[in-house]
């Protein structure tokens, strides 16, 4: 269930954040998110990774669907890949790794923090 | 551990970031490119037009409007000239940002910037040096001091264009960037007005810049003189120049005499690449006398390479003192080619060599002093920084003369040059006002003051056409010419003897000009300029020799000419060297001896009106031929240990018909001594089977439009932003003058008279730059059929006019 919440708190942030950030920026708001909530690594990186990727190839899809593939089409002939609707699922994929990986170093970087252990200054 | 996990995944986080952010080969920076909301996907647009209405602090008196028509064309209305050409800055920055900036880098010589020091096996530094060295940017600087020093109030005009692109450009966001940025990942840079002087220079390059003098040198060493005059006649038997012959040259005119000289005869080697020599262009105008209803017209359209973005991009402009239209260049202020209420005018080249090399012979290694008229005269260094992207910089040092800079030295030579050390005397170094020329010319209201604005134009020269409302009809060959000895600059030159050099520039009043010529109407396709009573030597290695004189052929027999018939003569397909050279070369072959093959492709020839119209075979087979047998019959030129050139076509045919023994006839691999006879059946034999050959391998079919392929190609040669195979007839040296690359990069006919002006327009392209755009390309079909657009030319709009599909207010908040 947290995995979902936070999965929905990603994307929403990467959508409405993003047009007025810079690309990466979904990899900042994956890595606050995961750092400022509890959660075990795999957890956050699903999260982090279905979140911005979602998002990311969503987008996408709806820009192509109202362009009808026609631009896509023409990039896709110049990286030389044979169908557009590749460049969605790419586009999904790039988004989900770069969210994952910050979502995955957001947690860790929590899990440093989170269990201190106290020690004497003599022991 | 924990530490560990952390630090991995960090690492592994910052690894991908930085990936993503970074161009990779040619492979743009994955994420910023593929993000939906920044990357390529933002340029898919699927509206036509998107620009809004904004506010601007400063560099803005009043508001301006701005109408968008189907074709989205602007028409800018603006309450002063500051703030039209403020506005014309950033709208076309808004259609065309990547385009005018681009080509601005390649003629600074910083395209290694952008591009990286090399493609493939094409060292861009190298190309980059070649600029630097032919020294575009060191006239546009000549020229941007001479505007702020003499003529302030237009550089202020030019200032205010180059604020409008800056609004523009500061304003944009990544994800608006057009598409070509993000390919190659940089930013657009601040515009200035130095660069508005560049893009003269460029013009300059492209029109101005072509000669053959080092060649020659090397041909009249290598073959002697006799030979020479053979293959590179300075006038044939026929010209049909842009100034009607018998036209009175009521003036004095400057004298120089040819001095005693020798020219330096020694071999070198010019790599440097050439201009294309088809850039050209036609332009017509007929008086009331001629057409049916008693106005005049004017037709023009200058033959460019064929690129997208389009190297033309259409406005109209009004202000209280100003009311144009036509085609601008997209990096400038003001209209090109193109018409106001009163007047119109267009252009063609009017070539002249206006290149000119000199022998520099330094005193010593350090090449600190040369000699000139037996003294040690100081040079000048300017050591150049080449920045690479992805690399270190490349420094060059460039050596400057009181001729020009020294082009060819010891670190930019070839080892087939018997000498180095060449100095480049070229007009398009000196400052000139081509600006103020066409500024002025804009406001024109007559002739008189159509004169005085085109007397500011330096170069490249042009021949400027005219008509007016009031039914007069003119050209003026406008540019700066040298007064030239006879060769003079024909061949390399001594640049230690001063009487070797330019002593005086041909007056104004004395460039060659016709006002209501009693033929009725006037012409120019880059020919000669004028038959040989003109007082001033006249000369360029090459001076196109059919698309005139079809022109003339056709306009002296016209009558009752409509708009349509104008149109039709802009679109003429008539292959005039085939009709002068195809039937001797098919009354040569036997036709006793053909095959069924054989017999087929000749029957096509034989039937063949020498139309290149797109869906016939016969120009496909002509075309073959003709190049299957200039390779066959200049191999000794195009095998020469040294750089020389073909002959033209005109002189081909002529060498052909009354030079049979002529030695370079002979094909240098066999024993036997050909005739041109033999060389028509042996060539005609292998075009039939490297035809059918293409046939089986490339094409469908040997059609004209798909053998030839004409190509609007996109600047980056990226073939997805291109478009190929168009259907359109003509060919080079043809009036409809579409090559494979090259040809009618603006159709324009004004119609004037009875107090109107009706325009008509088209081009290879779209308003839009933006692959992404619905528009993109959209006028190349009609423009390849034939169709033409009327251009919107009104005193007032309103945002509810039908015509109008969008418009924005640029609203001053000063």
């Amino acid at each position: 269930m947290k995995l979902i919440v936070r999965l929905i708190v990603i994307g929403a942030l990467t959508y409405l954040i993003s047009p007025f950030a810079t690309w990466w920026a979904a990899m900042a708001i994956a890595f606050i998110v995961c750092y400022t909530s509890p959660s075990s690594g795999l957890n956050a990186f699903v999260a982090g990774f279905l979140g911005v990727g979602l998002v990311w190839m969503g987008h996408a899809w709806n820009i192509d669907v109202q362009n009808e593939s026609v631009f896509s089409g023409t990039v896709a002939e110049i990286m030389q890949i044979s169908d557009p609707i590749l460049l969605v699922f790419a586009t999904g994929l790039i988004g989900g790794l770069a969210g994952g990986f910050a979502s995955l170093s957001g947690t860790t970087f929590r899990q440093l923090f989170i269990k201190p252990k106290k020690r004497s200054l003599y022991s | 551990m924990k530490t560990f996990r952390f630090v991995l995944s960090l690492s592994i986080s910052l690894a991908l970031g930085i990936a993503l952010n970074t161009k990779i080969g040619s492979i743009p920076p994955l994420g910023k490119f593929l993000s939906p909301f920044h990357g390529f996907w933002q340029n898919a647009e699927n509206n036509k037009i998107d620009i809004e209405s904004i506010s601007i602090d400063e560099n803005l008196k009043d508001s301006v409007n701005v109408y968008f028509d189907e074709l989205l064309i602007p028409h800018v209305f603006a309450n002063n000239e500051q703030d039209l050409f403020f506005t014309q800055g950033y709208i076309t920055a808004y259609h065309r940002l990547w385009q005018m900036e681009f080509q601005l880098y390649s003629a600074a010589g910083r395209l290694a910037e952008i591009l990286g020091p090399k493609i493939g096996n094409t060292s861009i530094i190298d190309v980059d040096r070649q600029m630097r060295r032919i020294g575009l940017m060191y006239g546009a600087q000549k020229s941007e001091e001479l505007f702020k020093k003499e003529e302030p109030e237009v550089y202020a005009l030019i200032e205010a264009y180059t604020a409008g692109v800056n609004t523009y450009i500061e304003d944009i966001s990544y994800a608006d960037l057009p598409i070509e940025y993000k390919l190659l990942n940089y930013e657009p840079e601040p515009w200035t007005p130095l660069k508005c002087f560049l893009l003269i220079s460029n013009m300059n390059n492209m029109l101005s810049r072509d000669e053959r003098d080092l060649e020659h040198t090397n041909a009249l060493k290598k073959w002697g003189r006799e030979v020479f005059d053979i293959l590179y006649p300075e006038r044939p038997d026929i010209v049909d120049p842009v100034i009607p012959i018998g036209t009175a040259f009521n003036f004095d005119p400057i004298v120089v005499e040819k001095p005693d000289v020798k020219f330096p005869i020694e071999f070198t080697d010019p790599f440097i690449s050439k201009p294309n020599p088809d850039n050209g262009s036609n332009s017509f105008v007929v008086n009331g006398n001629k057409t049916a209803n008693g106005r005049v017209i004017l037709a023009n359209e200058p033959d460019l390479g064929l690129n997208l973005p389009s190297i033309w991009y259409i406005m109209q402009l009004h202000a209280p003192s100003i009311n144009t239209m036509g085609a601008t260049l997209p990096g400038g202020p003001g209209v090109i080619i193109g018409f106001n209420d009163s007047i119109a005018w267009g252009n063609t080249n009017a070539k002249r060599d206006l290149v000119d090399w000199y022998y520099i012979q330094f005193k010593d290694e350090n090449r600190e002093e040369y000699l000139y008229n037996g003294n040690w005269v100081p040079t000048k260094k300017v050591i150049e920084e080449i920045k690479a992207s992805g690399s270190f910089s490349y420094y060059d040092t460039i050596i400057y003369t009181h001729h020009g800079p020294v082009v060819y030295d010891r670190n930019f030579t070839s080892s087939k040059s018997e000498i180095t050390n060449l100095a480049m005397k070229w007009t398009a170094h000196e400052g000139s006002k081509e600006i103020k020329a066409l500024y002025l010319g804009n406001k024109a209201q007559n002739y008189e003051e159509f004169v005085e604005a085109f007397s500011y134009f330096s170069g490249p020269p042009q021949n400027y056409s005219f008509a007016s409302v009031s039914g007069d009809i003119a050209i003026w060959v406008n540019g700066k010419f040298p007064v030239k000895w006879e060769e003079q600059g024909k061949f390399l030159m001594d640049g230690s003897n001063i009487d070797h050099e330019w002593k005086a520039y041909v007056p104004y009043s004395h460039n060659l000009h016709v006002k209501n010529p009693s033929q009725n109407f006037v012409s120019s396709a880059n020919q000669h300029p004028a038959d040989t009573l003109y007082p001033y030597y006249q000369y360029d290695y090459y001076y196109e020799h059919y698309r005139g004189r079809r022109i003339n052929d056709r306009l002296r027999v016209l009558d009752n000419i409509g708009v349509d018939d104008i149109m039709n003569l802009q679109h003429d397909n008539f292959n005039y060297n085939a009709f002068e050279a195809l039937p001797m070369m098919l009354d040569s072959l036997d036709s006793a001896s053909f095959t069924d093959l054989e017999w087929s492709y000749y029957n096509k020839l034989r039937n063949w009106d020498y139309f290149n119209n797109p869906d016939l075979q016969a120009p496909s087979i002509y075309e073959e031929w003709w190049k299957k047998l200039n390779s066959k019959l200049w191999d000794e030129i195009d095998s020469s240990e040294v750089r020389v050139y073909r002959p033209n076509w005109y002189t081909t045919v002529n060498i052909l018909k009354t030079n049979p023994d002529f030695f370079m006839i002979d094909n240098q691999q066999t024993t036997i001594k050909e005739s041109a006879g033999d060389l028509f059946r042996l060539t005609f034999k292998e075009s039939i089977s490297s035809l059918e050959e293409y046939l089986t391998t490339e094409g469908n079919s040997i059609q004209w439009y798909e053998y030839k392929n004409t190509t609007i190609r996109h600047l980056l040669r990226i073939n997805a932003f291109s478009k190929g195979n168009v259907k359109i007839g003509g060919n080079r040296s043809i009036v409809n003058a579409a090559s494979s690359s090259h040809g009618p990069s603006w159709r324009m006919v004004v119609e004037l008279g009875d107090g109107e002006v009706n325009a008509w327009g088209v081009y290879p392209g779209s308003q839009t730059g933006n692959p992404g755009n619905p528009m993109y390309g959209h006028m190349i079909n009609d423009w390849a059929s034939g169709e033409y657009y009327k251009l919107l030319f009104k005193k007032s709009f309103a945002p509810s006019d039908d015509e109008v599909v969008h418009n924005i207010t640029l609203k001053s908040d000063q």
